[in-house]
């Protein structure tokens, strides 16, 4: 059965994109067949993945395209719909239904089966983000921990309840609050970190630290498993033990896929 | 373990482990600065140990043989097992030592050949010639 996972957070450069590419990726070399779909208008999952921007998602919602002929293979395991400008068209067209985002849902619940199936969602609460968080068994919410981060995700959190309850749909695996670009050289950060897991406890998952590494991944269209494996962002090391990182997480999701 | 140093229960068992390293990192900076630097002394040291420690599982009385050489001789352990595996070093390089000669087939799935160090030990006898 295939399990949606969506990274959501209405606030921009937090990560989404970054742990949604490298979770698919991690997850498609522990032998998942994974399809990852880019809902956000930036388009870029393309560019974390070295291909060009397109309008896939525009394609196999409105041109009637089959899936077969917009999904591209991105790696052994990982499968793409890659979106560009045009996916704000997907949103602005699905506003017009009367029911677009269920419209949406119907639409992802129909995808392929695969055994993941990801959701990288625009920084806002859209129609289609709000789409991604009805229709994600697990739900992945990517938080720097910065001034009012809390108070931000208590809100986010508030509103995730809210929409739940309208659509009477509960992520089955729950709700994650992944701490994102993490820097312990001041005590802000880790203040933060530690009021988070006061509140939400076993829902906040280890930090993944601040790394260079991956925007050059990025940039370069690698992920950072083949760009620097090695790296802090990976394995997150404090005084010989593990503390965090990607590695952690990719553990984490499959304690739940398996 | 101090109260401040016990992870929380219902925390990601890897969350606890940073927050119980960054609760030690705070308890040292607290600290004054002559204990400071003497603590991150100890640590140098112990890291440049890191490359010369080594940990065998040996018969309990070829170690305190060793202990026993050692204590004797007023110097460190290590020195003297050091000194000793020199020259059985130095024999087997030579030809001096054959380990076929001591081998016999294992049962691990990971090595072939097996010594039995305590057979050994205990056939062998340690006392000086008359």
């Amino acid at each position: 059965m295939t399990v949606t996972i969506s990274f959501a957070n209405q606030k921009g450069g937090v990560g989404k994109t970054t742990s949604s590419v490298t979770l698919a990726h991690g997850l498609a070399r522990m032998g998942q067949r994974v399809l990852l779909v880019d809902l956000d208008g930036q388009g870029h999952v393309a560019k974390s993945l070295g291909f060009e921007k397109e309008n896939g998602l525009y394609r196999l919602l409105f041109n009637g395209e089959a899936l077969e002929s917009v999904r591209k293979t991105a790696r052994e395991g990982l499968e793409v719909i890659l979106g560009d400008k045009t996916t704000d068209q997907v949103e602005a067209q699905l506003k017009k239904e009367k029911n677009g985002l269920n419209t949406f849902v119907k639409f992802a619940r129909q995808l392929p089966k695969v055994d993941v199936l990801i959701f990288d969602t625009p920084p806002s609460l859209s129609l289609l983000q709000a789409a991604a968080i009805t229709a994600a068994d697990v739900l992945v919410v990517p938080v720097v921990m910065e001034a009012l981060a809390v108070d931000g995700l208590k809100e986010l959190m508030r509103s995730l309840a809210q929409l739940r309850k309208n659509h009477q749909q509960a992520a089955r695996f729950g709700t994650f609050i992944l701490p994102t670009m993490f820097e312990r050289t001041t005590s802000l950060p880790v203040q933060t970190l530690r009021e988070l897991a006061e509140t939400y406890g076993r829902q906040v998952w280890p930090p993944i630290p601040k790394d260079a590494r991956l925007r050059e991944a990025s940039a370069a269209g690698q992920t950072i498993w083949e760009y620097a494996p090695r790296c802090p962002a990976v394995r997150y090391m404090m005084n010989r033990h593990l503390v965090g990182g990607y590695h952690v997480i990719v553990e984490r999701l499959m304690e739940i896929l398996t | 373990m101090t109260d401040e140093l016990t992870p929380k229960p219902d925390l990601d068992p890897v969350l606890a482990e940073y927050l119980r390293e960054q609760d030690k990192l705070d308890l040292e900076r607290a600290l004054p600065r002559s204990e400071r630097r003497k603590l991150l002394r100890e640590r140098r040291k112990n890291a440049e140990r890191r490359g010369r420690r080594a940990l065998y599982d040996f018969p309990p009385g070829l170690i305190k043989m060793v202990a026993d050489i050692a204590d004797e001789a007023r110097m460190t352990n290590s020195q003297v097992a050091g000194l000793l595996l020199l020259h059985a070093l130095r024999d087997y390089r030579q030809g001096k030592i054959d380990l076929r000669t001591y081998r016999e087939p294992s049962e691990s799935p990971r090595y072939d050949f097996r010594i039995d160090l305590d057979d050994l030990f205990e056939s062998w006898d340690f006392n000086p010639k008359p």
